[in-house]
C-alpha cells in the first residue's frame, strides 16, 4: 500500500517544544495531516517510553497504534474525511556533541528501533552514558559512530538516520561543526547507514550534487516541536506496512518500496542562506564568498548557510541525478497557503484555521488536498484565491525571501496586483497588514 | 599533561634534568613544566644507559598517573615491564608485601579491607560511637599511623589493628606500615633507581619508606612542586621537599620553569598568588609563558549559590556554542559564535563535595553531560561494594575459584546479582565494574586493584563530559576551560564553624586551582550560599584581591541583556534580498 510516514518529530518531553505534544495529538494531527506512520520521537526518555508502554499496543511487524481506548475519544473529533489508520515506529533523535579530528562536532542522529526491548536495551546503554532524563532529545558527549554502534548492538533492525544533515550547527555535513565526508563521521561503520534526512532548508536536487551521497536514499520529515507542524515534509512508501518493509525500502537498493518525499521549498528553511540575523544580513553563496564570508554590518564572519555549504562539497553539476534518486515534491502548509490567500500574517489566526477545518472535513486530508484534489473542488470550498494559491505552489510560480541564520524564508505565492484584482479583498488586506506592524 | 614532544624536543632545562648524572636529584617542576614528560625521559634513559643492570621503580600519587605514565614509557621501551615497576605506594607496597610475607608475621591470605569493613570493625569495637565518630576514630588513627609507625602501638590502634589481622585483613595505611617494617629489617630490594612523582605531598611513612629504598644505593629522582603541596591534612609534609639536601648527601636541585600549558595572563595571575606564599623557604623560580595567546580571566560575583550555578552553566553553553537549536534560535548564544570547545575540555572545581549539587542540578536542566569525580572510591559506591561482598562469598564456596569471569556470570545468575543488573541507577557503575573485570584473569588480582582505586582514579573515558571534582582531585590534570567556584571567604581559605583547614595550604590548593586552566579561568563567587541547611555570606575570597586588577574582567549579569536583545531582535522588519 502507498503511504506517508514523518518519523523524526518530538514530544512534550523535549526542550522548546509544545505542551500539547502527546500521543492524542499526534494520533489527531497524522490523521488531518494524511499520515499513516509517525514517529514515536523521543523514545528513550524514562517518562515517555513509561507513557508509550501504556498507551500503545502492537500492530504490523515493529509498529504500533494507539490503543482504541486512548483513540476512541480523538476519533469523534477528526472530519470523516479524514480518518485513517494511524502506525507509530520507535524513533528518537540523539544530539552528540563531541571532539573528533580536533574540533567541535555537533551531531543530530534519528535512531530508529523495532520493539520495546531494543528500546529499552537503547535507553539503559544511553542512560549509563549520559543524562537522559532532562530533555527528550538527550545530549550526549558520544562519538555518532559509537552511537550508530550502540543502536546497531540492540536489534538487527535498528538503524540510524542522520537527521537534517545540511543544518549549520547541529549535522553530520553542517558547515559550523559537521564534517566534510559522511566516513569522517561513521569511520568503519559508514556503511551501515542507508539514508540521509535532508532537512527544510535543502531538497533532494541539491543533495544530488554530491557524489558521497550516492549511497543513501534521501528521506525527509517534520522534526516537529509542535502537532500542527506534522507532515511539513514527510517520506512516500508504497509497499507493506511494517517496520522490516520500510527498513527494506531503505536499506536495499534494489527494493522499490520508496516512493519519494515530500518537501518543503527549501528557500523557506532557515538555514537555507548565509548572513546575520541579529545584523539584518542576508547573503546568498555568491554575496558571501565575494565579502569573504564576513558579515558587511558587524565584520564578523557570517553564518554559512546550506546553500552555500552543499556549493563547498558538490562535485556534481547542478541538474544531474543521484544513483538512487527519487522524485520529490515542493509543499507550503495549506494553513500558509490559506493566510496569504485571505492576506492574514498568521496562520494561526481564527479565519485561516476555520477556512482550514472547512476543506479538510469537505475534502480530506492535508497532503491530499495540497497534492492530490482538482482546483474547482478546492475553489469550491475555499474559494478561487486559496485554489490559486495551490496552483502556484503545485506550479511553483512563487516569490521566496530565503532564509538565514535560525529566520525562516517568507514565501509570497501573491503580489500586490493579485489581492486588487480580488475586489474587497484589498482593503482587508491593507488593514491587516498595518495592525500586525 | 598534553606535552608531547620528540625526544629531541625537550627544552634546555628539561633535556639538563633529564640527563643529569646526580645520584640524588630534586626536579622542582612547576604546572605545565613538562614534569611527566621530563620524568619519562629520564627514566627511558636510566633503562637505556644499561638494560641489563637497571631496575627501576616510578611512583605516582595516583593509580590514573600511574597509567599515564606507563603508556608513555611503552612508547620509548616497548618490552619496558621487564625494567621499570610503575606504581602508587600503595601499589608497590601490597606488591612487595606479598612477595614477603615470610618476613612478616602476618597472615598469608592477605586482603585490603575496604571502608565498610574497616567501619564495622570499629564498631565492633567501639559499639557506643555514633557513625560520625567511628570515620573519625579511622581517620584519627590513620594520622597516627602515618606518622607513628616506628613506635610502639597505642592501645585503641593495637586492638583495631588485632581485630584487622584476625580476619587476615589490612587498612589502607597498614599496607605501607608493613612494607616499610619488612624493608627496615634490612631486607634490600632490587632497583637501581627510584623516581618519586609528587614528591611535595609525600608523608613521613612515605618518606621513611624512600629511605629504606634507597638505602642499598639505588638512586633516586624527586620531581614535584612545593607551591602544590596540597595534602597536609592526609600527613603529608611539604618540608621533606625543601629538605631534600638534608635527607639525601650531595644531592642536586633543578628548576623546570617554561610553562606550556596556561595563556601568559592566567600564568601571571596564578604568579601573584604563590609570590608571597608565607613560610616558605625554598625559593622556587617564577614560571615563563611559552604560551603567546592571551587567555581570559573573569571574575563573577552571583546573590546565591544557585545564581553562580546558572551562570556556570550559561557560560558553558558560550563556550560549546550552543548546546541545542533552542539556544542557538532564541539568542541565548550569540549567533555566529565559534564552537571551540567541548564538553571535555571544561572542568568545574569546587572546594567541598557539598557545593556539587546544586551544579549537578543546574548542568541537568540544561541537558549538559557531566561527570563528577566523587568524594568516595568506586568500591564504595552502590552496588559495587555489593557486588564485591557476593564474589568473596562466591570465590569461598565456588568450585570455579579464582576464575574471575566464571564467578561474574554465576552471580549475575543469582537473584541478587540479578537484581542489581536491573537496577536501573546502577547501571553505569555496574558497567563500568564489569569493563574492570575484563582487565583481569583471577578474581583476587581484581580485588587488590578494587581496593587501591581512589575516586580520582575513575574518570569513564567512554563519553565526553563537562568535569566536576574537587580542587584536591584536579591536581595533575589540565583543561582549557577551567571555573573555580565559590572563590568566598569562609570556604576559600577553608574556615568554617566545625571545618577548617591551613591557610597557607589553601592558598596553594587556590593556586592548583588556577593552573588548571589552559585558555579561560572563571572565578566565581556568591554573595549568599546554603551549605549544610546553613546560610554562609562570606564575601570575595581574600585571594581573589590578591590578583592585581587589570589581570581580571569582572563580568555582568547575563540574564537581563539577553532578553533586551532579544526583544529588539524580535521586532527587526525582515531584511529583504
Amino acid at each position: 500500500m502507498r503511504f506517508y510516514a514523518d518519523i523524526h518529530l518530538h514530544s512534550y518531553h523535549s526542550r522548546a517544544t509544545s505542551k500539547d505534544l502527546n500521543l492524542e495529538q499526534l494520533f489527531y494531527w497524522a490523521q488531518l495531516k494524511g499520515l499513516q506512520v509517525v514517529g514515536t520521537g523521543d523514545l528513550i526518555h524514562p517518562k515517555w517510553l513509561t507513557e508509550l508502554k501504556q498507551k500503545l499496543e502492537p500492530t504490523e511487524e515493529g509498529l504500533f497504534r494507539l490503543k482504541p481506548t486512548y483513540a476512541k475519544e480523538i476519533e469523534r473529533r477528526i472530519p470523516a474525511s479524514c480518518r485513517g489508520e494511524v502506525r507509530f515506529m520507535h524513533t528518537v533523535e540523539i544530539s552528540s556533541i563531541y571532539k573528533k579530528f580536533d574540533r567541535v562536532r555537533k551531531v543530530h542522529n534519528v535512531v530508529c528501533i523495532p520493539s520495546f526491548r531494543a528500546a529499552e536495551d537503547l535507553q539503559s546503554k544511553l542512560g549509563a552514558i549520559g543524562n537522559i532524563a532532562s530533555d527528550g532529545r538527550p545530549i550526549l558527549g558520544l562519538d555518532s559512530r559509537d552511537l550508530l554502534e550502540i543502536v546497531l548492538t540492540t536489534d538487527p533492525l535498528s538503524y540510524v538516520i542522520p537527521a537534517h544533515i545540511w543544518t549549520p550547527w547541529f549535522s553530520v555535513l553542517g558547515s559550523a561543526s559537521g564534517f566534510d565526508r559522511m566516513e569522517d563521521c561513521f569511520s568503519d561503520l559508514t556503511k551501515h547507514i542507508f539514508a540521509v534526512e535532508t532537512g527544510l532548508s535543502s531538497d533532494p536536487s541539491m543533495n544530488w550534487r554530491l557524489q558521497q551521497l550516492d549511497p543513501f536514499v534521501l528521506v525527509s520529515n517534520s522534526d516537529a516541536h509542535s502537532p500542527a507542524k506534522l507532515a511539513r515534509e514527510a517520506t512516500v512508501y508504497d509497499t507493506e506496512l511494517s517496520y522490516p518493509a520500510i527498513y527494506r525500502a531503505l536499506s536495499d537498493p534494489k527494493d522499490k518500496g520508496l516512493v519519494g518525499t515530500v518537501e518543503f521549498f527549501p528557500e523557506e528553511g532557515k538555514y537555507h542562506y548565509d548572513g546575520h540575523r541579529a545584523c539584518k544580513t542576508r547573503l546568498c553563496p555568491q554575496e558571501t564568498k565575494k565579502r569573504n564570508g564576513l558579515c558587511p554590518v558587524c565584520g564578523k564572519p557570517v553564518t554559512v548557510g546550506v546553500m552555500s555549504r552543499v556549493e563547498e562539497l558538490a562535485d556534481r553539476p547542478e541538474g544531474k541525478k543521484s544513483t538512487r534518486w527519487r522524485p520529490y515534491f515542493n509543499l507550503i502548509p495549506l494553513a500558509e497557503v490559506i493566510a496569504q490567500a485571505k492576506g492574514v500574517s498568521s496562520p494561526d489566526s481564527k479565519v485561516v484555521q476555520e477556512t482550514y477545518l472547512r476543506i479538510l472535513s469537505h475534502i480530506g486530508n492535508e497532503l491530499f488536498v495540497l497534492q492530490e484534489v482538482s482546483l474547482d473542488e478546492i475553489k469550491a470550498i475555499a474559494g478561487d484565491m486559496v485554489a490559486q494559491g495551490i496552483q502556484r505552489m503545485r506550479e511553483g510560480r512563487l516569490n521566496v525571501a530565503a532564509g538565514y541564520d535560525g529566520e525562516y524564508g517568507k514565501i509570497n505565492l501573491f503580489a500586490q496586483e493579485d489581492y486588487q484584482r480580488k475586489e474587497g479583498q484589498l482593503t482587508f488586506f491593507n488593514e491587516h497588514r498595518f495592525q500586525a506592524k | 599533561m598534553s606535552i608531547d614532544f620528540k625526544p629531541s624536543e625537550l627544552n634546555q632545562s628539561q633535556r639538563q634534568a633529564v640527563s643529569h648524572p646526580a645520584k640524588y636529584l630534586l626536579i622542582v617542576a612547576g604546572p605545565g613544566t613538562g614534569k611527566t614528560h621530563t620524568l619519562t625521559h629520564r627514566i627511558v634513559r636510566a633503562v637505556r644507559s644499561s638494560p641489563q643492570k637497571t631496575l627501576a621503580l616510578a611512583i605516582t600519587f595516583t593509580n590514573k598517573a600511574a597509567e599515564e605514565l606507563e603508556d608513555r614509557l611503552a612508547q620509548h621501551i616497548p618490552a619496558c615491564g621487564n625494567n621499570i615497576l610503575v606504581g602508587t605506594f600503595h601499589r608497590f607496597c601490597l606488591r612487595y608485601l606479598k612477595g614477603h610475607v615470610k618476613d612478616t608475621n602476618l597472615p598469608t591470605a592477605l586482603r585490603i579491607a575496604s571502608l565498610f569493613e574497616c567501619e564495622a570493625l570499629a564498631k565492633g569495637l567501639w559499639p557506643n560511637l555514633t557513625k560520625r565518630q567511628i570515620k573519625e576514630k579511622l581517620q584519627a588513627m590513620s594520622a597516627h599511623k602515618v606518622v607513628h609507625f616506628a613506635q610502639p602501638l597505642p592501645a585503641d590502634v593495637a586492638a583495631y589493628n588485632g581485630m584487622l589481622r584476625r580476619h587476615a585483613l589490612l587498612d589502607y595505611d597498614d599496607v605501607l606500615v608493613e612494607a616499610w617494617k619488612v624493608l627496615s629489617c634490612g631486607v634490600p630490594t632490587p632497583f637501581t633507581h627510584v623516581f618519586v612523582d609528587e614528591y611535595q605531598d609525600i608523608n613521613y611513612l612515605q618518606h621513611a619508606l624512600l629511605q629504606e629504598l634507597v638505602r642499598h644505593g639505588a638512586a633516586l629522582t624527586a620531581i614535584g612542586d612545593p607551591h602544590q603541596a596540597i595534602y597536609g591534612f592526609r600527613g603529608a609534609d611539604v618540608v621533606f621537599f625543601e629538605k631534600f639536601r638534608d635527607d639525601f648527601p650531595a644531592a642536586q636541585v633543578l628548576a623546570l620553569s617554561d610553562n606550556y600549558r596556561s595563556a601568559p595572563n592566567l600564568l601571571k595571575a596564578s604568579g601573584q598568588i604563590v609570590v608571597h606564599s608565607p613560610g616558605q623557604t625554598m625559593v622556587v623560580p617564577p614560571l615563563t609563558a611559552k604560551m603567546y595567546t592571551q587567555g581570559c580571566l573573569k571574575v563573577y560575583e552571583a546573590a546565591t549559590d544557585k545564581g553562580e550555578a546558572e551562570y556556570v552553566v550559561h557560560q558553558i553553553e558560550q563556550m560549546v556554542g550552543g548546546t541545542s537549536m533552542f539556544s542557538q534560535d532564541s539568542g541565548r548564544v550569540a549567533a555566529g559564535q565559534k564552537a571551540g570547545y567541548s564538553f571535555k575540555d571544561i572542568a568545574v572545581l569546587y572546594r567541598l563535595n557539598a557545593q556539587k549539587n546544586v551544579l549537578e542540578e543546574a548542568l541537568a536542566r540544561q541537558g549538559i553531560p557531566y561527570q563528577s569525580c566523587g568524594d568516595r572510591p568506586f568500591v564504595e559506591l552502590p552496588p559495587i561494594s555489593e557486588l564485591v561482598t557476593l564474589l568473596r562469598e562466591f570465590q569461598n564456596q565456588d568450585a570455579v575459584g579464582d576464575n574471575l569471569s566464571a564467578l561474574i556470570q554465576r552471580i549475575f545468575e543469582t537473584s541478587a546479582g540479578a537484581a542489581i543488573l536491573n537496577n536501573r541507577a546502577w547501571m553505569d557503575n555496574v558497567q563500568r565494574f564489569i569493563r574492570m573485570t575484563a582487565m583481569f584473569n583471577g578474581c583476587n588480582e581484581f580485588l587488590d586493584y578494587l581496593a587501591l582505586q581512589r575516586p580520582e582514579d575513575m574518570v569513564d573515558p567512554r563519553a565526553e563530559y563537562v568535569h566536576l571534582m574537587t580542587l584536591h582531585a584536579s591536581k595533575g590534570l589540565e583543561f582549557p576551560v577551567v571555573f573555580v567556584v565559590g572563590c568566598e571567604g569562609g570556604l576559600l581559605p577553608l574556615s568554617l564553624e566545625g571545618i577548617s583547614a591551613d591557610p597557607i595550604e589553601e592558598r596553594r590548593l587556590f593556586y592548583v586551582g588556577m593552573t588548571r586552566a589552559k585558555e579561560s579561568l572563571f572565578l566565581t563567587y556568591a554573595s549568599r550560599r546554603r551549605l549544610w541547611g546553613r546560610s554562609l555570606a562570606g564575601g570575595p575570597s581574600p585571594f581573589i584581591n590578591d590578583i592585581e586588577r587589570q589581570l581580571k574582567e569582572y563580568d555582568q549579569a547575563q540574564s537581563n541583556r539577553r532578553r533586551k536583545e532579544k526583544r529588539t531582535c524580535d521586532q527587526l522588519e525582515l531584511f529583504k534580498v
